[in-house]
This record gives structure tokens, C-alpha cells and sequence, in this order.
């Protein structure tokens, strides 16, 4: 199957937390974890917010005991309702990129979060006991006909769709530069 | 179901920039960008986009509140403006001097006209001030007399397309002015190079071509460094500075001793990363300076902005596309505020109180004659409320208990006074406090105009109708003045306050007629006529705004002795770290509006301390820790984030939140010149404490900030008024 990802612009993004805002909020209306699905990781060139890959053999998915992980056509799903909060997803996924959160449930507005999800230090051990864990990562806004969120409010462009198109013309790019390289000069017709 | 769209302007920071409220069924529901914003460009940050639900939140004042035995009780507004009218006519006839008012930033430009002229036409007093005493004062006394004018000298569109080198210095910027920000990081995109200069390793830093780790309270040293530097390199053309200003040979003189080495010594920056630095802004055919408060909230703020004039001038980097000054400023409209005359020594259009020839216009127009002695400086109420020279205090649209110097001695004050009057959309810790308060309308709430950090007078529009009896604060100081039997505001709307404003300033803003702002994307003035198309860049060709037409120099010179950081309460055995203030992306000042908003909230629910790994080693604080922060004016609780975006010895804090107001601990120490209060420096300890501990220190503060006041509306006892 064809993937989509989104992949972060180092050198644009500004470490705003809009995506973060906007993920949060696409999500809860959504009726998930109303948490972002984008870690902003900070680095020594500045912060970078990093998120689910859409692994085609997605270990995650392997290892979850539930079937809770589904790769859903250009999507690796995470079916909440079916998460029992276990956290083997989190050790298996190779960049970091899922999250187990505590969410909590209350009758008036559904799933809120009584944590920081920007710094989990935040967080108070024994609001986490009172606490259902679950695991959360991105699904690329797959309910959303218009994209992505995140992608959508970044006010610096920082945030990119790659598709597998875009792949095969990168790729087709630096081949065609290597093969200029050594000597190989001008495009084929 | 309809959603109409209507145009309005961000309601927070001083970028401006430009959006669209979706309104379906007199609420909001969305926030669209606008992709023809000359700023914005079709891009907004968390808070343009998800603030908008405290235009709807249940805790919004309704009604006008009256203190009866201790309670603030609902009442109407004939009821309130007779109670204050009363009250304000007794004290005009005994001193109309101890009235003093501070005026919202967050206003419109006609709210902050209106209150000016009601302290001066209707009180009698000078004694008017806004919040620019806490963050741009320095750049007015700074830049007024060297270039003449304190604003922006460029626009910020520049910065993307134009500039060479942007050197930023004390602007955190991706945080405060995430879509100036964006321009930066355009401006890289196209090969133009950063510079930064700020003790804290911000997002900005980190994506510097070079980053000055400048010490808190190192500014002076690091940019006479930078000028010696382009001195003695021949990087300086003399004809042309002395042709465009006065004052050169004293600077040069000056600037002599400050050699690279001693810089090195004092601040500790690597001279060869001063020396790129100074070559890159020096060379470079356009380079713009972006500075905020890590310049001027220091007890040597207007010192420090003279410093950046003073390379400006000197680089010739002034007067053309993509060069210039930012003063970033923070609010809204503080920009507007300022001039609109919310100044104890400018009237609106910045003439200064006491000039008899000017100030004609005004007897004129108001048919009274402006009080001449200049007013009372925000930061200098507490003491003189404690002098008992202020009896009455009206805020409107301000929370100085969070965001003043020395949050202690202010509460101390506002007891003492005999009214406290606030005008707010919530019930602030201010207002708490107040003897009466007074609702108003928000930004979507009410007609006018904003004017961003780059002089863009832009329409604000009315997208929702105000809560219960608010109203739009022009008219709540119409009506006082009605009430007090001034004849002096017949406005029946926004647009014929601006008309005054145009007749009075016509040099400024005799061209920006509303309909003008309707269509376009604002003005930026000076716009002296309707034919006139604004102003994007001050001083072209080299002719500044003085009295003589020329730049005027400023040497700073400070002790030859000094071998440290010029800040005031240097740390010392007992409070050995330097406590550093500012603010973060997800929240706005004193949290008024950002902590009701959920989404913002969640993302940065409480205070984290930044402390070096260094310092948490030290003193055995680990991430997360609770600690307990205090300097010699009190003590604070709140989480310790160990990160190195602060360097040994600082920490730094925000004043976000009540639970943790770090304005308990600043202090009172101030520049002698404009009045700033020095909270970017004062000497704190910390130290790692039990959670029982923190959270009887919260229960405190919960207290002393009467938070469990503030309850939604609809649990309040509410009496419709009139
Ligand atoms: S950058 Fe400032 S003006 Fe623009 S959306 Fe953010 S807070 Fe509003």
C-alpha cells in the first residue's frame, strides 16, 4: 500500500506547539485522547516535533496483544476502545513515536486530560492512579477529509506531507544527480 | 446552519496579525487565517487560532459589582456609575492628583483615547499610565531623543524578504512573536544570517548562525563590544555618520575601552564570536535589530536602548528596505496606547505635556486645557498610594497584581486606597480587590482599532454581541463623564472617537479615515492625508524625526571598574541565582484569558522552573522536583524543569500563573529615567521541598488571590440592570 507521512522541516519550525494545539483539539472532537499525537522534541538546534512514521511492517501493530494497531490503508490506526494500556507498542516503535497517556474520563465532557502533555513531569502520581492508560500516536487526522491538522496550521510551513510520489521523485532526483556525478551528464528523454 | 466570517485582528500579542471569526448563532466557533494579511500571510499561532472561547466562558463579568459589607455584589449600571461618579467628583474637588488611572493595552485605540481624556479632561490630572511602563518605556526614552520616534522603524514583511543580517537580542522571539518568527526564519530560508544575543538558549538560539550567551544584565558591554569592534576594523564610515548625526566624536571616544578582551571578561562571550557577530551586522548592505524586554526590563533599560541606537545609527543601518529597529512590542495595542497619549508626560500624538505652543490644539478641540505638570509612572503608584498622594485607583484592562515588581507591596497599597475602581472582562486578582467593578467588552466584541508593532493601524470588528450588560470601554468613560456632568463625550461610536483623534494628530493619522481601514490591509502612519499611503519605513533618507533633523549619539559609558553584569540586586550568599522572567507560547501574561482557554492550558498547565543541570545537581533538584523559589521579597512553590536552555546561575520563570506569581518575588529597583521596573534580574534561591510543603504554599496563594471568587456567572446571584 501506498504510505503518507508527515516528516518535520528543521530549519523552519519554530517550536509554536500550534500543531500540538491543533492536534489535540482535532482529536477531541473527534472523540479520542484529546493529546497531541506530535512530540515537540527538544534538541540542541532547537525544538522538532516528531511523530508516527506509518511503518508499513509497523511493529507495533506485531506486537500489540489486542489487535489494537491496525494498518488501515495508508494508515497505522489505534483503536482506543480496544487499547488495554500495556505500553509494549511504546517499547516496540523504533522512533519513540507513541505515547502511553492518562486519560480521564468524567461524565460532562467526555475523555479530558488532568495532565501536561507538553512536559509529562507535570504529571502527579496520584492523579495518574485514578487514570485509564492509553496508548496514542499519530493516525494522519484519517477521519478529517481535509488532512492532516497539523500540517494544516503551521504557520511556517514546517510540517510536510510526503507520500510515496514524493519518494519516488526524490529518489529518482539523486540518482539522476549521483549518476551526473560520475559523469553521466544531462536527463534521459 | 450560517457561519458568517467576520475580519478582525488577533486579540493578543503585538505581531497583529490577521484573522477571520467564525460566527454561527451569535458565538464563536472558529478561527480562520487571513491569507491577505500583510503580516501574517495566512498563518497564525496557538493562540490566534484556539483563544477564542473566553470570548464565551460562563466566568465573563456580566454586570456591574459593588463592594457592600465586604462582598461584591451585583448591581445596575446607574447604580455603579453613580457610586463612582460621586466618589470622583469629591476627589477632583479636593486634589484631582490622587486619581491615577492605568490603561489597557488590550484596548482599542479609541478605548485608550477615551481614558486618557477622561483622566485629563474630566479629572484634571496627568496622572494616566499604561502598561508600556513594564516593557517598552526604555525604547521611548531611548529612541525619542536619539532617533524621534519609539516605534518600529520597519515593517515586519521586511525582515522576510529583505534583510541580510537579523541580529535579535533579548527577544524570545518564537514564543512572544511566533509570526515575526516566521519572517526569520524566511529571511534564513533565502541565505540571510541570525544573530542572537540572549543568556537563555531560546528556539531562536538555537537556530543562530552565532549566539551570544550574554549574561543577564550584559547588554551595555556586549554592544559597545560589537561597536568598537566595527570601530577599529574601518567597518564604520565616518563622513556618513557625522553627515546623519550628531555626537560622534564622544561616542568614539566612549566606545575606545570597550575592547573585545574586556567584553570577554565581563560577560564571558568568546571574543571571536563577538567579532563574527559585530562583522556580520556590520558588512552586511541590510541588517535589522529585533529587541524586546531582555533589553529593557532592566534597571538600565533606556541605557541599554541607547546602546542599539546608537550601532544603528552608527552601521547606517536606518532609513532603508529591510534594515531598522524592532522595539517588539508586546501587547495587542500597546503600540496605540502609547499614542493615544496613555503616558503621564504625552499627550495623544506623543506632545509632550508641558509644551504651551502644542498643547493650544488640544484647549482647542477639548475646550479645556490640558493639566500641564507631567503625571504619576505606573510603577510609582504603590509608593505613592503609600504616601497617600493616590486616594483613587482605576484600572481598566490591566492586572498589575500579577504583572507589577513586587506583588506584595502592591496588595499593601491597593488596601489602603479608597477605591480601587476595575474595569475587566473577568474578575481578575485585580479586581478581587476592587471597591467596584466595572464588565466590558472584549475584542470580538466591540468596533475600533488596533495598531501593531510596526504602526499598522488595523479594524477590529465586532463579531459577537457582549455578555449581559458589558459594554465597549469608550463608552463606559463616556457614560462616567456623562455622569459627572462633562460635556466633553458625545461619541455615539468608535469611528467618531477616531475622527477626533485624526483632528487632533493630523500629522500622524490625518489620512487613516475608517473607510480606508475597512477595505485595506491598515496604515502605517505617519499618514498625514487621505491621498497619503502610509509610512512603512521611518528615517528615509537619513532624516530623523529630532528637532535638528539628525540622529542624535548617545554614549553609555558605565564604571571602567565594573567587572560584572550591570543589574541591581547581584546575587550574593544567600540568594546566589539570578531569577530571569518572561513568558512562553501557550500563555499570555498574567493568564486572564489563556488559562480559561482549555486547549492552552493543557498544554502548559503550570509554572516549571528552568534551572542548569549544574545548579539542580547542586542544590539535589531533580526534573520534575517540587521546589520552593524565594528572594528577599517572598517565596513562591512550583515544579523545576532541569534544562540547559538556561546557563549556571539563572533561572527562569513566567508570569503565567497565580499558583506560582513569580512577581511576588521581583523587585522594585528602577531605571531612573523612564521608571521600568528591573524584573529581569533579582537575586532567589532554590530549594527542593515536600509536596505537603507546595501545596500549603498553594493553598496561600490561593488565598491571598481570592481565586475561589471567580465562579461562572450563571452560580452568581446576577440581578439584571438597567
Ligand atoms: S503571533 Fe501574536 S498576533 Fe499572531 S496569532 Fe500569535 S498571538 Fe496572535
Amino acid at each position: 500500500m501506498p504510505r503518507q507521512f508527515i516528516i518535520p522541516d528543521k530549519a523552519k519550525c519554530l517550536g509554536c506547539c500550534t500543531c500540538l494545539a491543533a492536534c489535540m483539539l482535532t482529536h477531541r472532537e473527534e472523540g479520542a485522547v484529546p493529546c497531541p499525537r506530535l512530540f515537540l522534541t527538544p534538541t540542541a538546534q532547537g525544538s522538532v516535533p516528531l511523530q508516527c512514521r506509518q511503518c508499513d511492517q509497523a511493529p507495533c501493530a506485531e506486537v500489540c496483544p489486542v489487535h489494537a494497531i491496525e494498518v488501515q490503508g495508508e494508515v497505522v490506526v489505534l483503536n482506543e476502545k480496544k487499547c488495554v494500556g500495556c505500553g509494549i507498542c511504546v517499547l516496540a516503535c523504533p522512533i519513540g513515536c507513541i505515547e502511553i497517556q492518562a486519560a480521564r474520563q468524567t461524565a460532562a465532557t467526555g475523555i479530558t486530560l488532568t495532565t501536561s502533555i507538553l512536559l509529562p513531569l507535570t504529571r502527579s502520581e496520584q492523579d495518574e492512579k485514578k487514570m485509564r492508560k492509553i496508548a496514542v500516536k499519530c493516525n494522519m487526522c484519517y477521519f478529517r477529509p481535509e488532512g492532516p491538522a497539523c500540517v494544516k496550521v503551521c504557520p511556517t510551513e514546517a510540517l510536510r506531507l510526503v507520500d510515496e510520489e514524493d519518494i519516488r521523485f526524490w529518489n529518482l532526483q539523486r540518482r539522476q544527480a549521483y549518476a551526473s556525478s560520475i559523469g553521466f551528464q544531462g536527463a534521459a528523454e | 446552519m450560517t457561519v458568517h466570517r467576520v475580519r478582525t485582528i488577533c486579540p493578543y500579542c503585538g505581531v497583529g496579525c490577521g484573522l477571520y471569526l467564525l460566527v454561527e448563532q451569535g458565538r464563536i466557533v472558529g478561527v480562520e487565517a487571513d491569507p491577505e494579511h500583510p503580516v501574517s500571510q495566512g498563518g497564525l499561532c496557538l493562540k490566534g487560532y484556539y483563544g477564542y472561547n473566553h470570548v464565551g466562558d460562563p466566568r465573563r463579568l456580566q454586570t456591574p459589582l459593588i463592594r457592600k459589607d465586604g462582598m461584591l455584589v451585583p448591581a445596575t449600571w446607574n447604580e455603579a456609575l453613580n457610586f463612582i461618579a460621586e466618589h470622583l467628583i469629591r476627589v477632583r474637588r479636593q486634589d484631582p492628583d490622587a486619581f491615577a488611572l492605568i490603561a489597557s493595552a488590550k484596548g482599542t485605540n479609541e478605548d485608550s483615547f477615551a481614558a486618557q481624556k477622561f483622566a485629563r479632561v474630566v479629572m484634571g490630572t496627568n496622572n494616566v499610565d499604561c502598561c508600556a511602563r513594564l516593557c517598552h518605556a526604555p525604547s521611548v526614552a531611548g529612541l525619542v531623543p536619539t532617533l524621534g520616534s519609539a516605534a518600529t522603524t520597519n515593517t515586519i514583511e521586511e525582515i522576510g524578504s529583505v534583510t541580510e543580517t537579523i541580529f535579535i537580542i533579548g527577544s524570545n522571539t518564537s514564543e512572544c512573536h511566533p509570526l515575526v518568527a516566521a519572517h526569520v526564519i524566511k529571511a534564513r530560508e533565502r541565505g540571510a544570517k541570525l544573530i542572537v544575543a540572549d543568556p537563555r538558549h531560546t528556539e531562536m538560539a538555537a537556530r543562530a548562525d552565532i549566539w551570544l550567551r550574554v549574561p543577564v544584565g550584559g547588554n551595555i558591554p556586549l554592544i559597545n563590544g560589537i561597536m568598537h569592534i566595527l570601530m577599529r576594523d574601518g567597518l564604520i564610515n565616518t563622513i556618513r555618520v557625522n553627515r546623519m548625526a550628531a555626537g560622534f566624536d564622544a561616542l568614539a571616544a566612549n566606545l575606545a575601552e570597550w575592547t573585545p578582551e574586556r567584553v570577554e571578561n565581563i560577560t564571558g562571550v568568546p571574543r571571536a564570536d563577538l567579532q563574527a557577530a559585530a562583522h556580520l551586522y556590520g558588512k552586511a548592505s541590510t541588517a535589522a535589530i529585533l529587541y524586546a524586554m531582555g533589553v529593557t526590563q532592566f534597571a538600565n533599560g533606556t541605557e541599554n536602548v541607547l546602546a542599539l541606537a546608537n550601532l544603528a545609527i552608527i552601521t547606517g543601518h536606518l532609513g532603508r528596505s529591510g534594515t531598522g529597529l524592532f522595539p517588539l512590542r508586546g501587547q495587542n495595542n500597546i503600540q496605540g496606547t502609547c499614542d493615544m497619549g496613555c503616558l503621564p508626560d504625552f499627550l495623544p500624538g506623543y506632545v509632550h505635556v508641558g509644551s504651551s505652543q502644542k498643547q493650544t490644539r488640544f484647549s482647542h478641540v477639548w475646550s479645556v486645557k490640558p493639566p500641564s505638570k507631567p503625571g504619576i509612572r505606573a510603577t510609582e503608584i504603590s509608593e505613592g498610594i503609600m504616601q497617600g498622594k493616590i486616594r483613587v485607583l482605576y484600572v481598566f484592562g490591566a492586572n498589575p497584581v500579577l504583572s507589577g515588581p513586587d506583588t506584595g507591596y502592591l496588595m499593601k497599597a491597593l488596601e489602603r486606597l479608597d477605591l480601587l475602581i476595575v474595569q475587566d472582562i473577568f474578575l481578575t486578582e485585580t479586581a478581587r480587590l476592587a471597591g467596584v467593578v466595572l464588565p466590558a467588552a472584549c475584542a470580538a466584541e466591540k468596533d475600533g482599532t488596533f495598531t501593531n508593532t510596526e504602526r499598522r493601524i488595523q479594524r477590529v470588528r465586532m463579531a459577537v454581541p457582549p455578555p449581559g450588560d458589558a459594554r465597549p470601554d469608550w463608552r463606559i468613560f463616556s457614560e462616567l463623564a456623562r455622569e459627572m456632568g462633562s460635556s466633553a463625550f458625545p461619541y455615539r461610536s468608535p469611528e467618531e472617537i477616531w475622527g477626533e483623534i485624526r483632528l487632533l494628530i493630523p500629522e500622524r493619522f490625518g489620512g487613516v479615515a475608517y473607510k480606508r481601514l475597512n477595505d485595506g490591509p491598515g496604515i502605517l502612519w505617519p499618514c498625514p492625508d487621505e491621498a497619503h499611503p502610509g509610512t512603512p519605513i521611518l528615517y528615509s533618507d537619513n532624516v530623523f524625526l529630532t528637532p535638528s533633523g539628525k540622529a542624535q549619539l548617545k554614549p553609555v559609558p558605565i564604571d571602567p571598574e565594573q567587572t560584572s553584569a550591570g543589574i541591581v540586586e547581584k546575587p550574593d550568599k544567600d540568594y546566589p541565582l539570578v531569577l530571569t522572567t518572561g513568558r512562553r507560547v501557550y500563555h499570555y501574561h498574567t493568564g486572564t484569558i489563556t488559562r480559561k482557554e482549555w486547549v492552552l492550558n493543557q498544554i502548559g498547565p503550570e509554572e516549571l522552573v528552568e534551572i542548569n543541570p549544574e545548579d539542580g545537581r547542586r542544590k539535589g533538584i531533580r526534573n520534575g522536583d517540587l521546589i520552593r523559589v524565594c528572594t528577599r521579597r517572598g517565596l513562591i512553590s512550583a515544579r523545576a524543569w532541569i534544562t540547559d536552555r538556561v546557563p549556571p546561575g539563572t533561572i527562569f520563570m513566567t508570569f503565567h500563573f497565580w499558583e506560582a506569581p513569580v512577581n511576588e518575588l521581583t523587585g522594585r529597583a528602577q531605571d531612573p529615567v523612564c521608571g521600568i521596573p528591573e524584573l529581569k534580574a533579582s537575586a532567589a534561591d532554590i530549594k527542593s521541598i515536600s509536596s505537603v510543603d507546595a501545596r500549603m504554599i498553594r493553598r496561600q496563594k490561593k488565598e491571598r488571590y481570592l481565586v475561589s471568587l471567580e465562579v461562572p456567572v450563571n452560580r452568581r446571584n446576577v440581578t439584571k440592570g438597567d
